[in-house]
């Protein structure tokens, strides 16, 4: 008896790969939700990212090693508007468990509540590139955003575990109130960038320069998620001549060398941002990434 | 005048969504399939007339023997332009309970055939069952519908044991993830015995396919799975066919971002054993394959494919094939393929070249 007394919990524990103590085991999709979920969770979550933060989010295998993750977890928040349509749905599917399936209390898609930016209008079909249907899915990246997700999984946190309830709002209250006053500080230090013209590398920063009121001319992908033709490169160098645009921004995960030829031979400054937590070290945290992204901004002033 | 109010007409007939409710119409689309087709097309060239026939013949009263190229999911029989294959499919969560896969197939131009029909369960902790027409769990390959194939034909062990159409049956099934540390599935399947492999002329006899998956994570970057299958059923000759597999495949992708390298080394082994009434036949072989990124959209990929083990060298069939792909983007792909085949003591040479599209909204690949 003693013997398989032994054997169960060596199998529980080799099967628990999860942090036992927690009350709450949380996979996001994304480094960015991780670290909100960890702000607001505190203690009381143990949480987990399937992207790495140096990975572009749309592009992630979808391995089995995941859905073990994902069968032990109580509660899956995912950026949506297909956003990880190319892999999440397998993994979901994989994972056996119907604690996160959609329509389940454990299934949080992070972008209710997000005024979404560029929502196709008209017919759309693939020669456009990768366009997503219901809007673009980078709205992480307006830290205004940050305050509006991080009341949703708040919410979430408190439905599923609501004998802890009191915490998470108590934790809310203090990362709004900390986000919300830097905010106004990064606001106050990039006034001067305000009204400017720029050029993109892909279609990701609509929403940090929607919050920054700087305005996207174009982008060197001229369609999304497809390499550039070198006639629109050339183009593009041309109207950034003419219309002395001397700011081009790209991220990290981005293909480096067509965003420099651009910024070379159109006289521009590249900046190279990062798009998300965990995608330099340093950035642990969400308020850390736009501590980053800030800073190498203002260097563009 | 005349034009525009017969504009004006056409639009109003054309947008009835938007001012009648599908409560009084019941023609509502917000619940349809998912759909998607799969086009694949060929251009083919072959040196001589290759052996296509499976290795065990079962050629039953009225039944065609199923070819890999005739009516199967390989490449052409003849040097000229082709269409491959043409897959519909349609996907839907069917309610609360239950998600629905259909594949309808036109190899060639003709002829349609229902090549999966699936329903599996979506709510039940740790398990998946399925019932249905599908591909068994058998291995690696025979998993794949012909648009995924790794090359544009199947290993020679896949389309010469298992069969032009594979392994593919009216079954039912159970996938159980298992309570270990690394990812590991249990695969149960029971077919109906009634396939080119399992086809007693006793009609009750039905076949049963066994597969354990296991996958580790070797780092963040790379992978390493090991899987065995078992399948065995009656034979046309009311005797036991038994089937042994044996499959290891690594995966490695480039962490750095923008850096599109990936490397996949792949093999996979078939073991038959039937027992014909009077004797066991054994015949068995292997593929090993490698697939290399080597740039956005650039793969190079080779394989080495063996038949009739254990049978002695001079009576192998051998082939070595090399692949070169565009990916122009995730919907379409333009391969082109060299196979040099050793068979029978001659040598056979085969070029193709394949553009394989897809269109409307297909579901991920699995990984």
């Amino acid at each position: 008896m003693e013997k398989i007394m032994k054997l169960v919990m060596v199998a529980i524990l080799v099967f628990g790969a999860w942090d036992v103590e927690a009350t709450v085991r949380v996979v996001t999709t994304t480094p960015d939700l991780a670290a909100i979920v960890r702000d607001i969770g505190g203690d009381f979550v143990v949480v987990k990212s399937i992207a790495r933060g140096n990975q572009d989010p749309h592009y992630v295998q979808a391995k089995p090693s995941f859905m073990r993750t994902m069968n032990q977890a109580d509660l899956l928040i995912y950026t949506g508007l297909e956003l990880e349509v190319g892999w999440l749905p397998l993994l979901i599917q994989g994972a056996r468990n119907p604690k996160i399936r959609p329509g389940a209390l454990g299934h949080l898609d992070a972008s209710v509540g997000i005024k979404r930016l560029e929502i196709p209008d008209g017919k759309l079909d693939r020669s456009m590139g990768d366009v997503h249907p219901e809007g673009n899915p980078h709205y992480m990246l307006d830290p205004r955003n940050g305050l509006i997700v991080g009341q949703t999984i708040a919410d979430k946190l408190s439905q599923i575990d609501p004998e802890n309830a009191e915490g998470y709002q108590k934790n809310l209250a203090l990362f709004q109130k900390k986000l919300q006053a830097k905010i106004e500080m990064w606001e106050a230090r990039l006034r001067g960038l305000q009204g400017k013209q720029i050029v993109t590398y892909h279609k990701l920063w609509e929403y940090l320069t929607d919050w920054l009121h700087l305005k996207i001319v174009s982008q060197v992908e001229n369609k999304p998620g497809i390499p550039p033709s070198p006639r629109h490169v050339a183009e593009l160098v041309v109207r950034m001549k003419a219309n002395d645009i001397i700011l081009l921004l790209s991220s990290d995960y981005s293909a480096p060398k067509p965003a420099e030829r651009v910024a070379q031979q159109a006289g521009a400054k590249l900046i190279v941002l990062p798009a998300s937590v965990g995608g330099r070290e340093g950035i642990e945290t969400y308020a850390d990434l736009f501590e980053v992204i800030v800073s190498q901004l203002a260097s563009g002033l | 005048m005349k034009i525009l109010f017969c504009f004006l007409l056409v639009l109003w007939a054309a947008t009835p969504a938007r001012s009648q409710s599908s409560t009084a119409t019941g023609t509502s689309s917000a619940f349809n399939p998912a759909i998607s087709v799969n086009g694949l097309f060929l251009g083919y060239y072959q040196s001589d007339l290759l052996m296509r026939e499976p290795v065990f013949g079962h050629e039953h009263e009225g039944e065609e023997i199923e070819l890999a190229g005739e009516h199967g999911h390989g490449l052409a029989d003849e040097t000229g332009l082709h269409v491959q294959e043409v897959e519909v499919r349609f996907t839907s969560i069917v309610d609360a309970y239950f998600k629905a896969d259909m594949v309808i197939a036109i190899p060639g131009t003709e002829g349609v055939e229902l090549e999966e029909a699936t329903i599996a369960t979506t709510h039940l902790p740790n398990i998946i069952f399925k019932t249905g027409k599908f591909y068994g769990d058998f291995g690696k390959h025979n998993l794949l519908h012909t648009h995924a194939f790794p090359f544009l034909d199947s290993p020679l062990i896949n389309e010469r044991i298992l069969g032009g159409e594979g392994l593919n049956e009216v079954g039912v099934g159970a996938s159980l993830l298992l309570p270990v540390s690394w990812y590991s599935e249990w695969n149960g399947q029971v077919f109906n015995g009634d396939n080119a492999l399992f086809n007693s002329a006793n009609g009750n006899d039905l076949a049963y396919l066994g597969h354990w998956k296991n996958l580790w994570d070797v780092n963040d970057d790379a992978t390493l799975e090991l899987g065995g299958s078992y399948t065995f059923g009656k034979n046309e000759h009311t005797k036991m066919t038994q089937i042994f597999g044996g499959d290891l495949t690594f995966k490695w992708r480039s962490p750095k971002p923008a850096h599109y390298r990936t490397f996949v080394l792949q093999a996979e082994y078939i073991q038959a054993r039937v027992n014909d009434g009077l004797d066991i036949e054994s015949v068995g072989g292997f593929y090993v394959l490698m697939q290399y990124q080597f740039a956005r959209r650039g793969w190079f990929q080779a394989r080495y494919d063996v038949l009739g083990l254990p049978k002695i060298e001079a009576e192998r069939d051998i082939r070595f094939s090399g692949l070169l792909a565009l990916v122009t983007s995730e919907f379409s792909a333009l391969r082109l393929q060299y196979n040099l085949n050793r068979e029978g003591g001659r040598n056979i040479q085969q070029l193709a070249v394949q553009l394989n599209v897809t269109l409307g909204a297909h579901p991920a690949h699995a990984y």
